[in-house]
């Protein structure tokens, strides 16, 4: 909580300090959506609400609370994935690949582009085995990425045109 | 030119009370004429500017003078200047001693303080170097407590040695200190604790043998009217009623002590005319030889609800709001209202029946004497539509029972197997409920009589006893609103106690599983609910801080005692006469939050989650009653909310609901929980509250708060900025503490929608093409389906205070 109080007072003492503004724009993570992960769409929010600060030359207040970009998991993968262990029984030696079985394949993913991959031999029985998964779900890889870029990108720029002030909380 | 002007308006008033004359008798300075005079001048001056400007230059002017203008006629003049100085020191050691009293240890004591004051050192340091000189800073408590003890006596009787209190108009005010510090425990703190305690016994309540004697004279005049075949009610009666005196305690010991059948059944009207002081009694039947008493009574014009179509966005609003008409429903109006489901005025007879012995009651004639007292037994009157609606008591005289759990229940099915064997007859009578009366035996404890022991069986129950009312007095019941409670948890009651102020019941609350099913999440251990109700006529700070603190002390003994101290829950009734205790909502809403603040570290240290506070009142004189519930928490640790509801009616709906009065703090900053808007008034207390797992998760997850509540740490942030510019003091303080806006912050969320289609989701895509937009809107707190919230807050600082257009 010492933590929590720093940010108190220099906010506190912020708004006093503001010289044209009786406004503010206060942004934030929400901790409890997603363990505070930024997705695309978070991003979206902030860049809109900080141009928006920019745009009318308020000062912006950024609480920051989060766990960085999402790392996402594609779910319908997630369930059937299999593992090819070197040895089944001393898993600690590692694997060779990750598959679905052809049943699942034939099921699950012939028809859309979730996984890639080829089919191949495992024990006397054809699997598939996974060399890429796309997944069904948005934003569950590089793409969160490119939004941590859009607003790094938009907080310099702020950072240029308006006061603006963060406070990291929760590190 | 103001200073011209003020010293013009001010010189008739110093010439005419000829400030310069030299005269040996003692002059008094005419600080209520010069009050009057101030702000008379500041009413006539019509350009706001100048009359604020004006308001600031006298502030401090008005704050001096305040303390002399109330003054008894006896007194000591300033004697209201000191007393206050000497209330703000003994809250100040309060302050201080609450971390250390109670028996702990000292190192225990500065772990709470330092966790408590993380962010400020230098408070827990102070307050540790402050407690090291508690023996002399107790001889300067004890002092001051002697000092408050003369002046009481003093107004009391005129001696001639006067204390420096004498004649302070608010002495009144030091009660509820003296409680807190008698109720501190610890070998330090036992010298001062005394000394409040017995001053607080001498002083307040009128000691149980005086009382005694007054009820017996109150007897003795009411058993003369009654002999008199006199109508009307004797007005020593009706004051001693209106006065609220206790009785329920010494009622047992009084009717042992009165002589003979006719003072004892004018004892049980007595008693029963104060526990139907809110509805209107008539046509006393008395019967000496069979000591049975009989009287019907009709509610009172009853409380309104407030029509939940009517806007009204803050305290003010209401007040305009009530005096139009056509915004208030009678609450009888509405069918299947809760709390009276039957028609309003409709006659209700009541018997009250003394018998000596247990086995009286059982011999079958007792209840054939009793019932054709009933006119529906006879025939005479129709039964009632709405089901049945007359009251029948037994007050046992000679038995004693003991009041423990096991014992209470078998006397309960005694009496349960008793009225189902004329169940019959019951229902022939139109009886709604039957309450017996016993005189309880609590343990050892000698210098307290105990409250009689009372059992109510009730007809929509078969006649089986509603033990969620044990021992509570059946008139009061629906005042503690325990179907509230009911239903989410299984309730035990822990204990009852009569304070001057009124009653506290404890009841032990465990979550029922069906309940636990629902919200799995929740905490499912007991916790307790503390219901009070006072019945204080008017309000008052001082007399709002002593139900309080009378909940408290009753609460931390409990808490010491079962260890439940997570979700705890207060709730004050404050029950008043309908028809006379008017009030100003915004003032009453300030008060409350300023004692609740004051008290706010016991509060947090007891586990309460919430205090409720509940008043019936009317707004002025004319206008009909309406129910105010303020509902204060403090989920943060930061910040108090206060949310206060009205109750209301919503035309589509038959049944009151809670309406939630806009403009109160943080409602607007979507930071509050207005969780109970729209919801009936009878709706169950949930085993969670909302945003409390949010809220753990957020402190689990990163030690941080939830982001919906961050608006409210900003408000308060301003707020206490308002009031540090205030404390100043000078002009530049008068001139902050008079242009103080009533809210000091606005807050709208910024939200991320479809350009088109504003109701569909969106995704990074459509911020691509274009078609995203942010709009400005309300909505409640916790609706984002998004990691990221934004708001656009409208602060009125100090530099600030007035709002720019955008």
């Amino acid at each position: 909580m010492k933590r929590l109080s720093f940010y108190f007072k220099l906010s506190y003492s912020s708004i006093c300090l503001l010289s044209k503004g009786r406004q503010v724009v206060l942004i934030s993570n929400d901790i409890t959506h997603k363990a505070g992960s930024f997705g695309t769409r978070e991003d979206v929010v902030f860049k809109l609400a900080s141009e928006y600060a920019r745009k009318n030359r308020l000062p912006r207040l950024y609480v920051a609370a989060n766990s960085g970009a999402r790392i996402g998991l594609a779910e319908g993968v997630k369930k059937l994935f299999k593992v090819a262990f070197k040895d089944s029984s001393k898993p600690e030696n590692g694997f060779d690949f990750l598959y679905v079985t052809k049943s699942d394949y034939e099921t699950s993913f012939r028809d859309n582009n979730q996984i890639l991959g080829e089919l191949t031999i495992l024990d006397g029985e054809e699997v598939f085995k996974i060399t890429d998964i796309i997944g069904a779900e948005p934003d569950l890889g590089v793409e969160n990425l490119k939004g941590s870029g859009l607003i790094a990108g938009e907080t310099s720029a702020a950072y240029k045109d308006i006061f603006t002030l963060t406070i990291v909380l929760g590190r | 030119m103001l200073a011209g002007q003020t010293q013009h308006f001010l010189c008739p008033c110093i010439n005419s009370h000829n400030i310069f004359n030299f005269s040996l008798q003692p002059y008094r300075f005419p600080a209520k004429e010069y009050c009057q005079k101030i702000s008379d001048f500041g009413e006539n001056i019509q350009d706001p500017t100048e009359k604020a400007s004006f308001t600031a230059l006298v502030t401090p002017l008005v704050n001096a003078a305040a303390p002399y203008t109330n003054l008894n006629a006896a007194g000591v003049s300033g004697s209201e200047r000191a007393l206050q100085e000497f209330l703000t020191i003994l809250r100040n050691w309060i302050d201080v001693e609450r971390w250390f009293c109670d028996g702990k240890a000292y190192a225990d004591a500065v772990d709470i303080l330092r966790k408590s004051n993380a962010d400020n050192f230098d408070h827990v340091l102070q307050v540790c170097r402050t407690h090291a000189g508690l023996k002399s800073s107790s001889v300067i408590v004890e002092r001051i407590i002697d000092a408050i003890a003369d002046a009481l006596r003093v107004e009391s009787n005129s001696t001639s040695t006067k204390s420096i209190l004498a004649g302070a108009y608010s002495l009144g005010d030091a009660a509820p200190c003296l409680s807190e510090i008698g109720s501190m425990g610890g070998s330090h703190y036992s010298g001062v604790a005394l000394r409040a305690r017995k001053l607080l016994l001498q002083e307040s309540l009128p000691s149980i043998e005086q009382r005694k004697s007054r009820i017996s004279e109150v007897v003795k005049v009411l058993t003369e009217s009654a002999q008199a075949q006199d109508s009307s009610t004797p007005d020593v009666v009706t004051s001693f009623v209106d006065e609220r005196i206790p009785l329920a305690d010494v009622l047992y010991p009084l009717l042992s002590s009165l002589p003979d059948k006719s003072q004892k059944l004018a004892l049980a009207e007595l008693y029963l005319l104060k526990l139907y002081n809110s509805q209107t009694l008539k046509e006393f039947v008395r019967d000496n030889e069979d000591m049975r008493l009989k009287f019907t009574f009709v509610a009172k014009p009853s409380e309104r609800v407030f029509s939940a179509t009517t806007p009204v966005t803050s305290m003010t609003d209401l007040t305009k709001a009530i005096s139009r008409s056509g915004s208030l429903q009678h609450l009888g109006d509405i069918d299947g209202n809760s709390c009276s489901e039957m028609p309003p005025l409709t006659s209700r007879t009541a018997v009250c029946k003394l018998a000596t012995t247990f086995e009286a009651i059982e011999d079958s004639s007792f209840l054939e004497t009793s019932l054709p007292s009933f006119p529906q037994y006879t025939g005479t009157v129709p039964k009632c539509a709405a089901g049945p609606t007359n009251i029948l008591y037994i007050v046992v005289l000679d038995e004693k029972v003991d009041n423990s759990q096991e014992s209470m229940d078998v006397l309960s099915s005694r009496l349960q197997s008793l009225l189902a064997s004329s169940r019959q007859r019951l229902e022939q009578a139109d009886i709604r409920r039957v309450s017996f009366v016993f005189n309880s035996s609590q343990g050892d404890v000698t210098d307290e009589y105990p409250l009689p022991s009372i059992l109510t069986f009730r007809a929509h129950l078969n006649f089986k006893e509603d033990s969620l009312f044990r021992n509570i007095e059946p008139g009061h019941a629906y005042l503690l609103d325990l179907t509230r409670l009911s239903q989410n948890f299984t309730v035990k009651l822990l204990d009852s106690q009569q304070k001057q102020t009124g009653n506290v019941h404890l009841y032990k609350a465990t979550p029922r599983t069906a309940a636990l099913e629902m919200d799995k999440k929740a905490n499912a251990k007991p916790r307790i609910y503390v219901r009070a109700l006072s019945f204080v006529l008017e309000f008052s700070s001082t007399s709002f801080e002593k139900v309080l603190v009378d909940a408290l002390n009753a609460l931390d003994i409990a808490v010491h005692e079962y260890g439940y101290c997570v979700d705890n829950h207060l709730f004050l009734n404050l029950v008043s006469d309908y028809e006379r205790i008017i009030l100003d909502p915004v003032t009453v809403e300030n008060t409350v939050v300023s004692i609740l603040k004051r008290h706010g570290d016991r509060i947090a240290a007891l586990g309460l989650a919430e205090v409720e506070t509940k008043l019936v009142g009317s707004l002025t004189a004319d206008s009909p009653p309406i129910a105010l519930r303020m509902v204060a928490s403090n989920p943060t640790g930061y910040v108090h909310v206060m949310n206060t509801y009205v109750e209301a009616v919503d035309p589509s709906s038959t049944s009151p609901i809670f309406k939630l009065i806009g403009g109160t703090k943080a409602s607007l900053s979507s930071s509050g929980d207005s969780s109970w808007e729209g919801m009936k008034i009878t709706s169950p207390y949930p085993l969670t509250r909302p945003f409390d797992m949010q809220r753990k998760s957020a402190l689990r997850a990163s030690d941080s708060l939830y982001c919906y509540d961050l608006p409210a740490l900003f408000e308060a942030a301003v707020e206490k900025q308002w009031s540090a510019a205030a404390e100043k003091g000078g002009i530049e303080g008068g001139i902050r503490a008079a242009s103080r806006p009533f809210m000091v912050m606005y807050t709208s969320e910024l939200v991320v929608e479809k350009r088109n289609n504003y109701s569909s989701s969106w995704t990074m895509q459509d911020y691509l093409d274009g078609d995203l937009t942010l709009v400005q809107t309300q909505r409640r707190a916790g609706a984002n389906d998004v990691g990221m919230v934004a708001w656009l807050m409208t602060l009125k600082t100090v530099e600030y205070p007035e709002v720019s257009s955008i």
